[in-house]
């Protein structure tokens, strides 16, 4: 569901309001809307305010088409397929797949932050336990699985989710060859980015070979024997901390080893399972002697460290995409440009090469003018320069996007003069 | 390209199925009814060897019958259209290629990869103390051995760097007999005009030699394992065996500890095996007879429990009786009795 506003209220006053305000913006910005390479041979796809349902099988010619759609019927979320079709506007099986662009989701919510236990609450739709954090699997009440979720964007969970996107675009630079040139990275307007492979070379992967390519991004299946990190022989010795650089995993997993053993303390060490005599050994050198030779004392504890150490290091090193949306073959994925459903934001090009330097909280505001709103409870945020909040049960006039985001979180109701 | 008819490279003889030996076929110009019997016979005799020990030898010392029987073989399978035998078929000729690759410099073997199925391949350098002769990019990597299962062939476990895999020699050949047998099975399900009637004997031979080497071929279930009352894991994993798929070891094993311990004989769990896949028979009888408790430490082994197929991904997907138990062989037991509850039991199992 597009809107996080709850069922069983009488939704159509609020409904109305931020339709409103997404017409507005499709009218005056609809050349804001990016529209993926061959847009013919797209699949689009829709969630409308009132049906609230996806309409999918859309296709359009060119962008001028599809803004016009836009404006006319103002969809709360927007899609296009990361695939290419000889008729996109067919029932699935008839579409003629023609290839796909390499996608990966990298979503806040799948990325363990402590910060959750501060801004996310779940609740249980059956009996109505309710507790802060990510929500769980099933009720650890009543064992059902009906649960309500209400998250909260916030800068250190998008930081994260940054860092997670930098470690991909260098695991698809280095590892895989692919250029910069032909990815774009797109904050989704709430909770993550998603990243897009625009190249001939991956564009007729099946969905067998995508998922390879996400258990290596993963580093799922990893096995640290099979990299030749467990020998403890003259052949593990011959690492150099200069010539790592390029091996994927095997020197991934040597740099994580050299970062954490450099960095960590007597506790941390430990955690990682790593044997009393090691902890001894590295922190008593780590001081005294030079970094080649500290490089040396590490090397020798190779053949010391277990699979579930290195098991962690991977995980460390791995960058955490979210599987489905690279394996699937006909997904649909947010259109840049537009507006998410869930926020108010919209959907951003944050280009990869400066991929650091991207403010989502800045880059995404769209919405211009003001709102006055009734805030029921909300945790301090920052839009653009501003902060705001938090708020208790108050009545604010707030910037449009503050205001918005609000509404769509569910946090406020308009005030309708 | 000139070719000189008479005197064809002997490498036409080891990799018929490169681009440059189909360029000095048609070269030739030859219709079917100038086939010699010559030719013809060695087709024949390719195919017959394939089904018989998934395998083709060395045949004729001609070199223009050799090369020529390996197209004609193929218009054969694809006149007959029999899936199976066309699987057994691509199956022995890749195996074969596969053997004489390994064999070859690097060079032969980079040359093939590029030239007749385009892969992006270069030469390799040493790293650390191993060898690895090629480097391949990761989209043809990916395609040939994501049908692989060995945790070796994971991604992850190689060395990727800048696009491209690094391989050895032997893994290089291994990943180009994937590609071989595709282009065989493509070849030969391409659907061919009518037979011409001079073929029509032969044609014959072959669907009687199909009908004789039937249980050799994997068409009939063992008699005593119920296939009905199996587990999806298990009906997977012989429909995978029989779809021509590599199982993985954990497959491989689950799959003959529950042959093995729903009364099949060894004899026939062997030839099931041999009849669908290209498992040396010696090994996978040593295996098989280990399972069944005959060699080692005289254990006979049991599948593994569902918990355990799980984490191995051999699980799929379970139904209402799977929710009900928590071993493969329960499921079997439940099953066989249910299906049988008013009839006869059956024989064994």
């Amino acid at each position: 569901m597009a809107l996080s506003l709850r069922e069983g209220r009488n939704l159509k006053p609020v409904e109305d309001f931020v339709k409103e305000r997404f017409s507005e913006y499709y009218r005056k910005d609809s050349r804001n809307v990016e529209p993926p390479p061959s847009i013919e041979k797209r699949e689009f796809g829709f969630i409308l305010f009132k049906e609230r349902m996806m309409v999918r099988h859309k296709s359009f010619r060119t962008s001028q088409e599809l803004a016009r759609f836009l404006e006319n019927t103002v969809p709360s979320d927007a899609y296009h397929s990361t695939a290419y079709y000889s008729k996109p506007e067919e029932a699935m099986e008839s579409k003629g797949w023609l290839g796909a662009d390499l996608c990966f989701d990298i979503d806040a919510d799948h990325i363990p932050t402590p910060c959750k236990a501060i801004h996310d609450r779940w609740t249980c739709k059956d009996c109505g336990a309710t507790d802060v954090g990510s929500p769980p699997d099933i009720c650890p009440k009543c064992q059902k699985e009906r649960i309500d979720e209400e998250t909260w964007l916030c800068e250190q969970c998008l930081d994260k989710a940054k860092t997670e996107a930098m470690k991909l675009v260098d695991m698809l630079e280095g590892d895989f060859g692919l250029s910069k040139n032909d990815m774009n990275a797109f904050f989704s307007g709430h909770r993550g980015y998603h990243l897009h492979v625009r190249a001939d070379e991956v564009r007729q992967l099946n969905d067998t070979e995508r998922k390879e390519i996400v258990d290596y991004v993963l580093g799922l299946g990893l096995n640290p024997d099979l990299h030749r990190l467990r020998e403890g022989t003259s052949k593990s010795m011959n690492f150099q901390v200069g010539d790592i650089s390029d091996l994927g995993w095997r020197s991934r997993l040597a740099r994580g080893l050299f970062e954490i053993m450099s960095n960590s303390n007597e506790r941390e060490l430990a955690d990682l399972g790593l044997k009393k005599r090691v902890i001894k050994d590295i922190l008593g050198t780590r001081e005294q002697v030079s970094k080649e030779q500290f490089a040396t004392t590490i090397r020798n504890t190779f053949y010391t460290i277990g699979s579930k150490t290195w098991k962690k290091i991977a995980e460390r090193s791995s960058a955490k995409i979210d599987t489905v949306v690279t394996t699937d073959i006909h997904r649909l994925i947010r259109l840049s440009g537009t507006l998410n459903g869930r926020t108010g934001l919209k959907v951003v090009n944050a280009s990869v090469a400066d991929l650091e330097r991207f403010d989502p909280f800045k880059e995404a505001v769209a919405l211009v003018g003001e709102d006055t709103v009734y805030i029921k409870e909300a945790p301090q945020f920052r839009l653009g320069e501003e902060v705001f909040g938090p708020f208790q049960k108050e009545k604010r006039t707030l910037p449009r996007a503050a205001a918005i985001l609000l509404v769509c979180k569910g946090k406020a109701v308009p005030v309708i003069s | 390209m000139p070719i000189d008819n008479d005197y064809p490279k002997y490498d036409y003889v080891k990799y018929p199925f490169t681009i440059e030996a189909a360029r000095y076929v048609s070269g030739l110009g030859l219709e079917i009814q100038d086939l010699a019997d010559e030719i013809l016979n060695r087709a024949e005799n390719r195919i017959e060897e394939a089904i018989a020990n998934v395998k083709v030898s060395q045949g004729s010392q001609d070199n223009k019958v050799e090369i020529l029987s390996f197209p004609t073989a193929i218009m054969l399978l694809s006149i007959v259209g029999d899936e199976r035998l066309i699987r057994r078929y691509a199956l022995a000729e890749s195996k074969r290629a596969y053997e004489l690759l390994k064999k070859d410099p690097p060079a032969n073997i980079i040359d093939i990869a590029k030239n007749t199925f385009g892969w992006k391949i270069g030469q390799g350098k040493k790293i650390e103390e191993s060898y690895y002769e090629c480097t391949l990019h990761f989209t043809n990597y990916l395609r040939n051995a994501t049908s692989i299962h060995e945790p070796e062939w994971k991604l992850a476990n190689r060395i990727l760097s800048g696009g491209y895999v690094y391989l050895t020699k032997d893994e290089t050949s291994r990943l180009l007999l994937e590609e071989i047998q595709r282009k065989i099975l493509d070849r030969c399900r391409k659907t061919t005009l009518e037979a011409p009637s001079a073929l029509a004997p032969r044609i014959e031979k072959i669907k009687r030699m199909i009908e004789a080497r039937k249980g050799y071929m994997g068409i009939e279930v063992p008699r005593v394992a119920v296939y009905a009352a199996m587990p999806p894991c298990v009906r997977n994993l012989y429909d995978s065996l029989f779809a021509g798929r590599n199982l993985s070891h954990m497959g491989r094993f689950t799959l003959t500890s529950f042959l093995v311990n729903v009364g099949v004989g060894e004899e026939d769990i062997v030839k099931t095996f041999k009849a669908a896949t290209d498992f040396d028979e010696k090994k996978t009888r040593y295996q098989v007879e280990h399972i069944a408790g005959r060699r080692g430490g005289k254990r006979k082994y049991t599948p593994p429990r569902c918990e355990t197929l799980k984490t191995h991904g051999v699980c799929v997907n379970p139904d209402d009786l799977c929710k009900q138990i928590k071993h493969p062989l329960s499921y079997y037991r439940r099953k066989v009795g249910s299906l049988f509850k008013r009839g006869k039991k059956p024989e064994t199992g």
